[in-house]
């Protein structure tokens, strides 16, 4: 027998799913089940949670220097302001039109107050550093989060004893004895999309691209702890003690790429890895919404960024969104193809290592 | 009588433990670190290092770290007061008079005064190979990113000469299939001898020496012995074998491609969790079973036994039958039945239940010195302490499953079995055996038929386990996981092998809905900080400590469970390109500039009174007064010899004024004229 209605059900284990589940609970008063995997610190990243992407649209730097500081306060709130560490990241574009979409995000950075340093070209490609970024340590952010998803009263289900039967006007869902009547599914992340969504929506969408994420052993200092190839898909974060998780792709082109960007061949040695697909809106404009032709509604392409645009997202579901805010959301609506491409980014910017 | 300059060689007269691969008729030195060691022909440089006294390969965080079959440092021949030659594995290397060895890897360096006394004390330098494990050691050997120097295609590739590895090849072989059996050790059988037989069953020798007829009588199977797999991508596999050629010993790369692979890798002894439990001195049953009956090597003259399982009793059975004093079989079971039980009692071994290791350490005079918890009924406080040679420690059995991993197979947790167990398929890969979680002899050959069947296409028949009631033989305990003893300084280690995990910290369980989410910042900080390729064995044993949720497990596994290979260029990817900048009549402006500036945005050249070129992205407004971004009515897309292009939106004609805005501020442009370029498709 189906339990009371539930308004929402987010599906995902990322970051920006979590956020967004505690915020449509906490802030708007929503009945919320997040549909989810436990997060274990020892599982390979499939993604990176950043304040600062290679973005080239205005707006969505508008809407960043609105939502950063919220997201910065209420992880605060949680007690989990140590999961939020400062970086400053390298951005490195090789190809010319990398360079040429990196200086575009520059001066439109720069326009909204990012500090950045200057342009450095060699050998290795264009590059600048931006200062002050935000980096979520999704392990240091678990705890704090599952306590606060507890608190404000988000019930969880275990991704893997869930059964969810999407219908048009909602779902229903069933892990042993429990069922839920869903009013709107919201799958928030890649995983939670290739999972649920049919496939022929997703052929639709978005193309797969193949994924690696790479552990090494601790290693010598890179130059920079965290660096984005933003037209190669590559992200490297090297952590305390030398250890360096990246993601790249997952091709022999992808690795040898990564090798490269780790001081060149044989200078780091695996200490894990793992292959995935990532989902990239085939219109490299970021994906919201249900739209007609959707059972679900989705959060996607949205880049490293995306957990840093929760409290926004979280207002869009709600209808609760600024006017500024739906707009911007709008604009990047499933469906909406004529106000899409108005809203395409550089690939780089919806791609790069944000899979989950 | 133990030869002096072997201490830890058992002799002729020691029964099975005699030694069935050494000749006593042919003894032979060689030099080690300098020091000469003594063997026998048919050992390799390992048994012979260790029947010499040497059990410790070095040191970490100040700790000894027991030498051992997972566990040694590799090995080089000296040439001119150097180690130039080839690095060889100490354990699949023949030990040949005559050789001049130097270990491999970061030398321990300026002991302290007091560590020099404390190792005169314990026999240190002599007793050690003195290595270095602590900080940023490089413990992966480097045929895993060698050339392969040759390369074998067969039909059919065997990984793992036990017997259900040598039953495989026979049936494979016997259909015509061209077959390619690799074994990491000298000689085929694995671990059939340690296991022993039922009642029903061949005993293990009779059924070794069965297969190998058989083997031998098929043309179309070839058998590599002492090389090791250690890679496998899809179908095509990686191997490392040890050849000695013209007296001198090397190492080889092969390259095997394989129509289909069979996985025969057997399962590994778990070690139990607890601190020091890699103390010298402290051994795994089935290694010290092999170096034992394989060599005749046994650490010492008294042994303790810690035990999960029924077949430990039986290695320190036959340890008592060749004269070594084995002071306790301590058994965590609480009322443990076996067949090897009664045999323990029948030669009047000292037997105690309900007993877990707790620590170990090395005393100063080389002793082994174990704490045991109570037995089941006394009080905690009531745990013991025992001085021995040798800890002889089983932790029960874990399918050895890094292979099938990094083939993309998949595995689970099975936690009435408390191990890593092998599920689905990966297409023409089939894994058999005590690696498939088969127990009995006759299941893991009647699993070789079957997966053979299977990769040929043809029907298997089903494999039905034979175990004997648990009523007469108890099944095996979970692996114990001791506490962490605060202050004892040594390391409680995961597994046996080179990953080097430790248990970290206590780990704080939640309350509630959320409590699979842990406090796991310390513990995850200590994996990540000294990162490594892991082992079945450590993700065992972090599941049982609540580090990993047993959910988590199988894709842990396939994550971390990794060939530890260097990341390499492996294609000529092409430079980043020069910077060039983009032809002013290129065709096109980038798709994510287009709407932004409204739909009417056209291409302008524009002109600064001292045409100056401007950064492709600076901004481009109607007056200097609001340098809002989201006022800007466009955006510069390239500059070449004062001649700058940019996108305007807008209604404008030649002659307008507009401004820039780049890094020193504001400069007025004029528009010039509109350029015909459009949007890339």
């Amino acid at each position: 027998m189906a339990d009371t209605p539930v308004a929402f059900a987010v599906l995902g284990s990322s970051p920006l799913a979590l956020l967004l589940a505690g915020l449509l609970a906490d802030t708007h008063g929503k009945s919320v089940w997040l549909v989810s995997e436990t997060h274990s610190p020892f599982r390979l990243t499939r993604g990176f949670d950043l304040s600062v992407a290679p973005i080239t649209r205005p707006e969505t730097w508008l809407l960043l220097s609105k939502t950063v500081p919220e997201v910065r306060k209420l992880l605060g709130s949680f007690g989990a302001k140590a999961a939020l560490e400062r970086v400053d990241p390298l951005l490195v574009a090789e190809t010319d039109e990398g360079r040429e979409a990196l200086m575009h995000m520059r001066h439109i950075a720069l326009a909204h107050g990012l500090a950045t340093d200057p342009v450095r070209e060699d050998s290795s490609g264009r590059s600048f550093r931006a200062r002050d970024a935000l980096l979520v340590n999704r392990t240091l952010l678990a705890a704090p989060v599952g306590k606060w998803l507890e608190r404000v009263g988000v019930r969880r289900l275990a991704a893997d004893t869930a059964t969810i039967e999407l219908r048009r006007d909602g779902a229903r869902i069933t892990a042993g004895d429990t069922v839920l009547e869903v009013e709107q599914v919201i799958a928030a992340d890649d995983g939670a999309i290739l999972a649920h969504l049919d496939a022929s929506d997703r052929e639709r969408l978005w193309r797969l691209e193949a994924t690696t994420t790479i552990l090494t052993e601790p290693m010598r200092a890179l130059p920079a702890p965290l660096t984005l190839v933003v037209d190669r898909g590559i992200v490297v974060l090297q952590r305390k003690g030398g250890a360096v998780q990246a993601v790249t792709g997952g091709d022999a082109e992808g690795l040898s790429r990564l090798a490269t960007r780790l001081g060149g061949s044989g200078k780091a040695r695996r200490a894990g890895q793992t292959s995935f697909a990532a989902l990239v809106p085939r219109d490299s404009a970021p994906l919201i919404g249900a739209g007609k032709s959707l059972k679900a509604g989705v959060v996607s392409g949205f880049g490293p960024v995306a957990a840093f645009m929760a409290p926004a997202i979280a207002r869009y579901f709600a209808g609760a969104a600024t006017p500024e805010e739906l707009a911007f959301f709008a604009a990047r609506e499933v469906g909406r193809e004529t106000e899409r491409a108005s809203a395409s980014d550089y690939p780089g910017a919806i791609s790069l290592g944000s899979a989950a | 009588m133990k030869a002096v300059r072997q201490p830890n060689r058992l002799g002729a007269d020691a029964g099975s433990f005699s030694g069935r691969e050494i000749d006593r008729g042919r003894p032979l030195t060689f030099k080690l670190n300098g020091r000469t060691i003594h063997g026998f022909a048919g050992d390799t440089v390992l048994s012979a290092a260790l029947a010499s006294g040497i059990v410790q390969a070095g040191w970490r965080q100040e700790q000894p770290l027991a030498l051992d079959e997972r566990f040694a440092p590799l090995v080089t021949i000296r040439d001119g007061g150097r180690g130039n030659g080839p690095r060889l594995p100490m354990e699949r290397l023949p030990a040949t008079d005559g050789l001049d060895l130097v270990s491999v890897g970061p030398r321990r360096r300026n002991p302290s005064e007091l560590r020099a006394v404390f190792g005169r004390l314990v026999g240190g330098p002599t007793s050690s190979l003195e290595r270095e494990y602590g900080g940023i050691v490089d413990l992966t050997a480097p045929w895993h990113d060698a050339v392969p120097e040759t390369r074998l295609v067969t039909d059919m590739l065997v990984v793992g000469g036990g017997v259900a590895g040598m039953r495989a090849a026979i049936a494979a072989g016997s259909t015509g299939e061209s077959v390619l059996l690799v074994e990491r050790r000298p000689t085929l059988g694995g671990d059939a001898r340690v296991f022993g037989a039922t009642d029903e069953e061949q005993a293990p020798a009779t059924l070794i020496a069965e297969l190998q007829e058989k083997l031998a009588a098929l043309k179309t199977v070839r058998v590599l012995v002492l090389a090791e797999v250690f890679a496998i991508y899809g179908r095509e596999v990686r191997l490392h074998q040890v050849v000695v050629s013209d007296g001198a010993p090397v190492g080889r790369v092969t390259a095997v491609s394989a129509a289909r692979v069979v996985l025969a890798t057997g399962s590994f002894e778990r070690l139990p969790v607890f601190a020091g439990n890699r103390t010298p001195g402290v051994t795994r049953s089935v290694a010290a079973f092999h170096l034992a009956d394989r060599y005749g090597v046994w650490i010492g003259q008294r042994a303790l036994v810690s035990t999960v399982s029924g077949y430990a009793y039986r290695v320190a059975v036959e340890a008592r039958k060749a004269g070594v004093e084995v002071g306790r079989i301590a058994d965590t079971r609480l009322r443990p039945q076996s067949r090897f039980i009664d045999f323990a009692k029948a030669y009047g071994l000292p037997l105690s239940f309900g007993v877990t290791p707790r620590s170990a350490t090395r005393s100063k005079n080389g002793e082994v010195v174990v704490r045991l918890s109570a037995p089941s009924g006394m009080r905690k406080a009531e745990g013991t302490s025992v001085a021995t040679d040798q800890l002889i420690v089983c932790g029960g059995f874990q399918p050895e499953l890094t292979l099938w991993h990094m083939a993309g197979g998949q595995s689970r947790w099975s936690a009435s079995d408390n191990r890593m167990e092998p599920v689905g398929k990966v297409d023409g890969i089939e894994v058999i055996g005590a690696a498939a979680g088969w127990r009995s002899t006759t299941a893991c050959l009647a699993s070789a038929a079957a997966g053979v069947a299977m990769l040929l296409g043809r029907r298997p028949e089903p494999v039905d386990e034979q175990l004997i009631d648990p009523m007469f033989e108890t099944p095996d305990d979970a692996t114990p996981v001791a506490e962490p003893v605060r202050g004892s300084g040594a390391p409680a280690y995961l597994d046996s092998g080179t990953s080097l995990a430790e248990r970290p910290s206590a780990i704080v369980p939640r309350r509630g809905v959320f409590s699979r989410l842990r406090r796991t910042a310390d513990p995850a900080a200590r994996f990540l900080a000294q990162a490594r390729a892991l082992t079945v064995g450590d993700i065992a044993a972090a599941v049982q400590f609540g580090a990993i949720a047993p959910s988590d497990a199988g894709t842990i596994a396939q994550e971390r469970c990794v060939a530890a290979s260097a990341i390499t260029v492996q294609l000529a990817a092409e430079p980043a390109a020069p910077a060039l900048a983009t032809p002013l009549d290129a065709p096109a402006y980038p798709a994510y500039l287009v709407g932004r500036f409204g739909t009417d945005a056209r291409v302008w050249h524009i002109e600064a009174a001292d045409r100056r070129s401007f950064e492709t992205g600076c901004l481009v407004y109607p007056t200097s007064d609001k340098l809002d971004p989201t006022r800007a009515v466009g955006v510069v897309l390239r500059s070449a010899s004062g001649a700058v292009q940019a996108l305007i939106g807008g209604e404008h004609k030649a002659g307008d004024a507009l401004v820039v805005r780049d890094l020193s501020g504001t400069v007025a442009v004029t528009l010039a004229e509109p350029t015909p370029v459009g949007p890339e498709a």
